[in-house]
């Protein structure tokens, strides 16, 4: 997609046109989980959960609030924390990124609020091939929601799994030992940290 | 006859809203021995389980975001639908359109004062608050 392929969709709530919405349809995700010490023993490259995070939002009543106002910062920030410590890992730890992204905001907003820069600058950390495949921090590699569908993110969970293992294919990002996926929306924010397990 | 609109939800914590609406008054839920106010209507307080007050509001308060719904969502509300999220002046976030200016012109910050207009849905005519310049 051009700038211009962009600039020419057309609006379905301004300020976000059709390419800034992710398509709703059905679709399934299966997750399987075993204790580590039993994975190790499987067919597959072991993918481990390093750390998780939990944030629930609407506590005060109004998902707005968090969402909107909030810009997901304060969930964001606290959940992220949690997940980090768990791990005991920093954002520059982390090879890659797969994220829940119902909207292109989502994208800007989860990198200003995990910590891997600083609010208001998420539009410039993305620039210049940063999070393509390649870059700095390879993200949302499977093309995400916006150019998959909605799976309320969980479709980011198994590109994460994907990535570790090494089975991503033409999108593999090298070496990828290290993955956060994170759902968030006005409901809360629930970041998982993946390690590669070999 | 009166613009039409999406029906309202009308549950039992819904309808006193609903009631001062008719009167001009803006009230909202408030939990006096927390002091916080709710909206949408909840049956009781989220944080001690109390019974809660409408307290009569200001009206008054400032657009925190905006869009435009350029795609029709709802048959009663053809496109563009401008829609303003306020900060009223007592905190709660209130989602609501714009009266006598354009998602063209509306600016984060903007002051905004409480108005209402007569509108109807499939349960009849209703006052419906919208905001207006300050």
């Amino acid at each position: 997609m051009t700038i211009e392929d962009y600039l020419a969709c057309r609006y379905i709530v301004r300020p976000l046109r059709l390419f800034d919405l992710c398509v709703v349809h059905d679709g399934g995700v299966c997750i399987i989980l075993q204790r580590a010490a039993m994975a190790k023993d499987r067919p597959h490259t072991p993918v481990l959960v390093d750390g998780v995070g939990v944030r629930a939002g609407g506590r005060d009543n109004s998902q707005l609030r968090g969402l909107v106002d909030g810009h997901l910062r304060e969930y964001l920030k606290t959940s992220g924390d949690m997940c980090f410590g768990m791990a005991g890992l920093q954002p520059k730890d982390i090879d890659t990124m797969q994220v829940y992204d119902s909207g292109s905001p989502h994208v800007p907003i989860q990198l200003e609020g995990f910590g891997f820069c600083k609010p208001g600058e998420g539009l410039d950390f993305i620039q210049d091939g940063r999070i393509g495949l390649g870059g700095e921090l390879p993200m949302n590699t499977s093309g995400g929601q916006l150019s998959g569908s909605y799976t309320m993110g969980f479709s980011q969970m198994v590109e994460c799994v994907r990535q570790l293992r090494g089975e991503a294919g033409e999108r593999q990002v090298q070496d990828a030992r290290t993955a956060l996926f994170c759902q968030c929306s006005g409901i809360g924010s629930f970041p998982i940290i993946f390690r590669r397990g070999d | 006859m009166a613009d039409k609109r999406p029906d309202r939800t009308l549950g039992s914590s819904d309808r006193p809203f609903w009631g001062f609406c008719e009167k001009g008054e803006l009230r909202l839920q408030h939990c006096r021995p927390c002091d916080r106010r709710f909206w949408p209507p909840t049956p009781q307080c989220s944080e001690c389980g109390g019974g809660l007050d409408w307290d009569r509001l200001s009206g008054r308060g400032e657009v925190i975001a905006f869009c435009t719904f350029e795609r029709q969502y709802y048959p009663e509300l053809p496109p563009p639908v401008d829609t303003i999220l306020v900060r009223l002046e007592e905190g709660p976030l209130f989602l609501s359109n714009p009266l006598g200016f354009s998602g063209t012109e509306v600016k984060a910050g903007m002051r905004v004062k409480v108005a209402f207009i007569t509108v109807e849905d499939s349960a009849g005519e209703f006052r419906l608050p919208v905001f207006e310049k300050a």
